[in-house]
Parts: C-alpha cells; sequence; structure tokens
C-alpha cells in the first residue's frame, strides 16, 4: 500500500468510495436495491417491473410541466426533444425544490405543485421549518422584479413621495444589498412555478452571478440552462452555462449538456458527452436512452459512411 | 461537523421529497445513490462481512420511512447516516442480545476480478482493526469519527453519560491506532 493514496484523516470520514464494504457489481447493487423497495412496499416480489421507460415515459414523467404554450410551427419539429428537456428539468426540479426545503422556506416547498399540475394539490408531505420569521413571509403576488431589492421600503413624508429622487431612492434601498444565495433561488424557483419562464432564468442567472461559488450557484446554473434550452431555445445559452462552473460532474447536468449539443446540432461533441455519462453513471435512470441516443447516433454514422 | 451542501445534496433531497410522497422511481435512484454508503457505514460498525447487506437494507428502509421527518435543516446525507446509524446500531444490539455477537471476516479478497486501489485495502485494514475493539468503543469511534456525529449526541444514542463516552472515545482511538499499525504491518510482511 502506498502511503500517498492513504487518508489524511483517521479514521475518515463516512462517503461512497469503495471500502470497507465489498464492492458490488451492477447487477447486485440493482438487486440489493430491490430487496429494499420490496421491503418499503414499493415493489411486490415476483412482479416484474414495467419496461424501462422511454422517452415518453420518463422516470419522473408525474413532474412534466404541463403541456407548453402552443409553439410556432417552425418550433413544433423540435418538439420531441423538447420534450426530453421537460423531462430533464422536472429531474431538476427535484433537486431545486430540495434547495427550498433546505432553507427552509415555506413557500417555495410547493415548487413541485406547478409541474405536477392537473391534480387538486396536496398538502406538503416533507415537513417544513422556517428558519427565520422573514422566510415563512407569503411568496409576493406581484412579478418580484418590481419587489426588487427586497427591502421594506419606510414611510416616507408626503413631499417625498411626490418628488422621489433617484439618488434618494438608492440611499434608501441599495441595490447591491446583499441577498443570501438561497433566497435569490428560491425567488427564482417560484417564478417558475409561475411560469415566468424569463424572469426566473434571470434570477437564475442572477444566483450564478452573486455567489458564484456556492452550491446554489450549481443548482441555479443547471435550472437555468434547462429555461435556456427548454423555453428560449438558445442550446448554445446552455452550453455555454453547463461547461463552465463546475455542474459537470452532476449527472443531470451531463446529460443535459448532451440534450444541449444535439440541439445544437454539433452530433460528434453530443456523441462525446453522452458516452462520458454512460460510463460514468451506467445505473442512473437516463442511462438508457442516454445508450439508445447513442445507437441511433452510431447508426447514422455508419448510413453515413456506406453512402 | 455535517458535510457541506454540495448540488448533489439539493438533488437526492429532492428525490427525498419525491419519495416521501411515495415516488418509487424516485426512491430507487435515491437507493442507488445512498446504497454504497450505507453499505460502508454497515461495515464500519458490523464485525465482518456476513451482515454487511442485511443491515444496509434495513438502514435504507429506515431512511425511507423517516423521509417525512427530514426537515431540511442540514445536508441531505448527513441526516440518512444519522439515520441508519441508528438503525443499523439498533439491529446490532439486537442481534447482540438475541443470538450472536456477528461473524468473523471472510477472506479479505475483492470480488469481480477487480484490482483493489490502496484506498480500498486501506479502509480493509481499518475495519479489520474496528473488528477487534470492543463494541462499545467501536459504536463511540464510529458514531463519532466516521458519521460525524457529535459527543452529546452519540452519548443520548448509546445512553451513557459524556464523560464514559469521551473515556471510549480515547480509549478506543488509542487502541485502533496501534491494532491499525499492526494490521498494515502484517499485510506489508
Amino acid at each position: 500500500m502506498d502511503e500517498h493514496d492513504l487518508p489524511s484523516v483517521f479514521p475518515p470520514r463516512l462517503d461512497d468510495a469503495e471500502g470497507p464494504a465489498r464492492p458490488l457489481g451492477e447487477e447486485e447493487k440493482r438487486a440489493r436495491v430491490e430487496s429494499a423497495l420490496i421491503a418499503c412496499g414499493l415493489r411486490r416480489v415476483g412482479v416484474e417491473e414495467p419496461p424501462e421507460p422511454d422517452e415518453r415515459q420518463s422516470t419522473i414523467r408525474e413532474l412534466r410541466p404541463r403541456r407548453a404554450p402552443a409553439e410556432p410551427r417552425a418550433l413544433t419539429a423540435s418538439k420531441k426533444r423538447r420534450v426530453r428537456a421537460a423531462v430533464f428539468a422536472a429531474v431538476f426540479v427535484s433537486g431545486t425544490a430540495a434547495a427550498a426545503i433546505t432553507v427552509g422556506w415555506t413557500p417555495l416547498a410547493s415548487w413541485l405543485a406547478p409541474a405536477v399540475e392537473e391534480s387538486p394539490p396536496k398538502p406538503p408531505p416533507v415537513k417544513l421549518a422556517p428558519t427565520s420569521p422573514a422566510l415563512r413571509a407569503p411568496l409576493p403576488q406581484e412579478p418580484l422584479a418590481s419587489a426588487e431589492p427586497s427591502v421594506v421600503v419606510p414611510e416616507a413624508p408626503l413631499e417625498e413621495t411626490r418628488l422621489p429622487s433617484r439618488q434618494a431612492d438608492t440611499r434608501t434601498i441599495p441595490s447591491n444589498a446583499p441577498v443570501a444565495a438561497e433566497d435569490l433561488l428560491g425567488e427564482a424557483n417560484a417564478l417558475r412555478g409561475q411560469r415566468r419562464y424569463g424572469q426566473a432564468l434571470n434570477k437564475y442567472l442572477e444566483v450564478v452571478r452573486r455567489h458564484p461559488g456556492s452550491p446554489q450557484a450549481g443548482a441555479a446554473r443547471l435550472a437555468a440552462a434547462t429555461l435556456r434550452l427548454e423555453h428560449e431555445h438558445d442550446p448554445q445559452g446552455a452550453i455555454a452555462l453547463l461547461e463552465n462552473g463546475g455542474v459537470g460532474q452532476v449527472p443531470e447536468a451531463q446529460y443535459l449538456l448532451g440534450e444541449s449539443y444535439r440541439a445544437a446540432g454539433r452530433s460528434e461533441r453530443e456523441q462525446e458527452v453522452l458516452r462520458s455519462f454512460v460510463a460514468r453513471h451506467p445505473n442512473h435512470p437516463l442511462a438508457p436512452k442516454a445508450r439508445r441516443r447513442l445507437e441511433a447516433l452510431d447508426g447514422d454514422d455508419a448510413a453515413h459512411e456506406e453512402r | 461537523m455535517p458535510e457541506r451542501d454540495s448540488v448533489e445534496d439539493y438533488v437526492l433531497a429532492g428525490l427525498a421529497t419525491l419519495a416521501a410522497e411515495g415516488d418509487p422511481h424516485a426512491t430507487e435512484r435515491l437507493f442507488h445513490a445512498l446504497l454504497p454508503r450505507m453499505r460502508n457505514l454497515a461495515r464500519y460498525l458490523v464485525r465482518g462481512d456476513q451482515d454487511v447487506d442485511d443491515l444496509t437494507q434495513e438502514a435504507l428502509v429506515a431512511v425511507f420511512r423517516g423521509l417525512n421527518t427530514y426537515r431540511g435543516d442540514g445536508p441531505f446525507r448527513a441526516w440518512a447516516d444519522r439515520v441508519a446509524a441508528r438503525r443499523i446500531f439498533r439491529s446490532i444490539e439486537e442481534r447482540r442480545a438475541h443470538t450472536r455477537w456477528l461473524a468473523s471476516d471472510d477472506p479479505d479478497t475483492v470480488q469481480h476480478g477487480v484490482e483493489a486501489s490502496a484506498s480500498y485495502l486501506w479502509r480493509r485494514a481499518l475495519a479489520g482493526s474496528l473488528d477487534q475493539l470492543s463494541w462499545e468503543q467501536r459504536q463511540a469511534v464510529v458514531l463519532h469519527f466516521v458519521v460525524g456525529m457529535t459527543v452529546p449526541e452519540v452519548a443520548t444514542e448509546v445512553g451513557v453519560p459524556i464523560e464514559t463516552l469521551r473515556s471510549r472515545l480515547r480509549l478506543g482511538m488509542s487502541k485502533l491506532k496501534a491494532l491499525f499499525a499492526e494490521e498494515l504491518e502484517s499485510r506489508a510482511g
């Protein structure tokens, strides 16, 4: 054993690396998870699992956002692709909703609700514990852009109200007032939940800009990239967000990057990214779809060479 | 100290939210993500490999059943570690009371023909050393140093005064270091 390879902390903190438990093969892992699901009552013994979800039946299809508003005819050709992007968006919805929960902002627990849609609202299953009275405040109904910066303006004398001075305003409400990353992310999530995608995108980008090193920035990058691809039809913008900022290790980000390259018509890069995704995350629920796409791309290449 | 929040933690917490609603796909993904960690935790706590997978399953079920109690006030993995550690700890206590103090280790080989990394061998040696500690010292060392529970948390969990727990930690770590040095020597020789 080379001492240079040894962990510096003794004993090491718990992690997902190999050891001390013996490594399992992929089949064994699946079997263990299956057993646990059976023990939780989520699977029945001897009942075959439904077939691998296809592109219309995502593993998270329940979260797919409601049908998008009618698109211009030119865009309907890429509908299938956008459905997949929406599926990915739903994957991310789950993650960012957790961010809301993590920071304890009750209104943000409804992040999931708009995406589930069509069914009567259910009480949130996860009990949230708001961390401060400010965070318990209800979500503002008016556009958040007008509420920004989110500082309460003290009542001013009538004269000043009549003749508001821009200078005075900036003194009262500094535009660079620090806003916590989780609060910004929460605002962005809420806007997205209200389907105000443009504003949500701007708010996500604000998280990235103001808090570049925070974990919320990673989540925001992923969400912003999803919106750019899905609603702005801007794959290059999505690629720019995903190629930078250290979100490349997140499986969903890798997959979305592949989708973005596909939308941008850069199939060679798409292949590279999807291959890397499948190699790194062979058991990810999106891996079968990535494999199918790779097969299709390989088939296209072969046909091209034959010609 | 819980490990720092990461994007992965947010994603896991999101899956946990869906799993708490009974979404089987989210639960499956959550279990896949937690499986290696839970197996490692079980092996740190239990003597030998034989019971690792049974204990892991119990831990995953405990995490699933406890999802509604996750309030989101810390990283999801840190919360899951604690829930799993408590479940495994109780299972081992029950087994010790009713049957056996868990089987000794299998031959220390790596399955699937995979070449073992230095880190893996190091951790196996550590687990071998932990196997030689008393149960009381082992649980104290693992819950505090490996899982990251605070001294008062561990003392409450195992039901002893804080001073007793500190003593177990001190003696346990001292013995563990000595055993580990021997273990490394014997493996090198």
